[in-house]
């Protein structure tokens, strides 16, 4: 049977049939295909963005083992000059003055020691929002120190000095001529050492060195 | 010759051919709904994770740089000794007839006195020690001018080679006079050196 053979009421079933099918891959279009269309481009594009991070997660999480041990080698690092060579977190003054009184003693001569009488940074005003990379992790603890000796001996304070305190600067100097003793001058001087800004930071960097 | 079935076999071919084709689009687009939803699970799970590490990444580049700066701090130093040697080596002529009243100098770290603890991060790197020293003093001679020229001199190639001086000029130089207001043989004086700065880097 070829179509020209089919009847007219064939001819209609089967236009009824054609057009009921448009008509339903219609509305199955509108309320299902359509919206499930564009929830799997949506998707599409969430899955290439999400690879991305996730690949980037990935090689970060790779780089945690290593990033752990450098960081615990660096806070370790922090940790042994703070302890060995920078003065401590409570008692600073007294270890200043018995420090600076060793090489004095070591050199023979005398000195007086006190503490700066101001601080040689910006304090912190307010923790509100406040960013720890907005100011250097450290700043410095200064202390005065006041000499009579002549140029030579103060020349011989200063290398032993240097040697032996290898954080300790000489922030300022001053050197004054006395009439009554030509020989020996009156000295003042700053020293200061690093410290740590933030008392979070040595905790930190303590948990850091035994993780 | 017919290539065509009835029309109702027709009809029920093209419906499933056309159910065929668009149950497998929307199989399609499912499997690509879950796949994303399966994706975005794992980064919820892995956020937290990154996220830590993040922070020790930051952490650590924070402690590292604090590190460095503590090694820099060491090596930087001005080694003072040696410039007040070399100041006195470069006196010129007898210093029996030089005195010095008054030496003075106040270094800065330029980065971190100033730093103001604020909200953002800044940038401060490298650190930097300046130094500018001052002098004064008095020198018995007829030829003041050219001892001073000698002085800057030999400032300029120190006795000491950790000294480096990036500049140095004479601020002042005055003849004094005697109780009858006459010129002596004295000559008052004072220097501005400034010191090569030092970075306080490892």
């Amino acid at each position: 049977m070829s179509s020209k053979d089919l009847s007219s009421e064939q001819s209609k079933i089967f236009f009824l049939f054609l057009g009921t099918a448009f008509l339903l891959l219609a509305i199955l279009n509108a309320l299902v295909f359509s919206p499930a269309g564009n929830a799997a481009k949506e998707s599409k594009e969430l899955i290439e963005a999400l690879d991305g991070k996730i690949l980037r997660g990935g090689e970060l999480a790779s780089r945690s083992e290593e990033l752990i041990a450098q960081n615990k080698a660096t806070s370790t690092e922090i940790l042994r000059v703070l302890r060995e060579d920078l003065p401590p977190e409570s008692g600073r003054y007294s270890w200043a003055l018995s420090t600076l009184s060793e090489i004095a003693l070591d050199v023979d001569l005398e000195i007086s020691v006190q503490n700066h009488p101001h601080l040689r940074y910006i304090p912190v005003k307010t923790r509100e929002r406040l960013d720890v990379n907005s100011v250097p992790m450290w700043v410095t603890y200064a202390v005065d120190v006041e000499l009579h000796v002549s140029f030579l001996e103060l020349v011989q304070f200063m290398g032993a000095l240097h040697d032996a305190q290898p954080y300790c600067s000489v922030a300022a100097l001053e050197i004054n001529a006395l009439r009554s003793t030509p020989e020996k001058h009156s000295i003042v001087m700053t020293l200061e050492w690093p410290v740590l800004r933030f008392e979070e930071d040595f905790e930190r960097l303590q948990s850091l060195s035994v993780m | 010759m017919t290539f065509l079935p009835p029309p109702k076999y027709l009809c029920w071919i093209l419906y499933v051919m056309l159910f065929l084709f668009l149950g497998g689009k929307y199989h399609f687009d499912s499997s690509q709904i879950q796949e994303a939803n399966e994706r975005q699970m794992v980064w919820d799970d892995g956020a937290k994770a990154a996220g830590s590490l993040a922070r020790l990444s930051e952490e650590y580049s924070r402690f590292l740089r604090g590190q460095q700066t503590l090694e820099g701090w060491r090596i930087s130093r001005y080694p003072w000794s040696e410039v007040l040697l070399s100041i006195k080596a470069g006196l010129p002529g007898d210093l029996q007839k030089i005195q010095l009243n008054r030496l003075q100098f106040d270094e800065e770290i330029e980065g971190l006195r100033k730093s103001i603890p604020g909200e953002r991060v800044a940038m401060f790197y490298p650190l930097k020690r300046k130094v500018k020293i001052s002098l004064s003093g008095v020198i018995q001679t007829d030829r003041s001018q050219s001892m001073f020229q000698e002085f800057q001199r030999n400032m300029q190639d120190p006795y000491s080679e950790n000294v480096s001086v990036a500049s140095m000029s004479l601020v002042n130089s005055s003849l004094l006079l005697n109780k009858y207001r006459e010129p002596t043989d004295l000559t008052r004086f004072s220097f501005l050196i400034n010191l090569s700065p030092h970075e306080l880097r490892p």
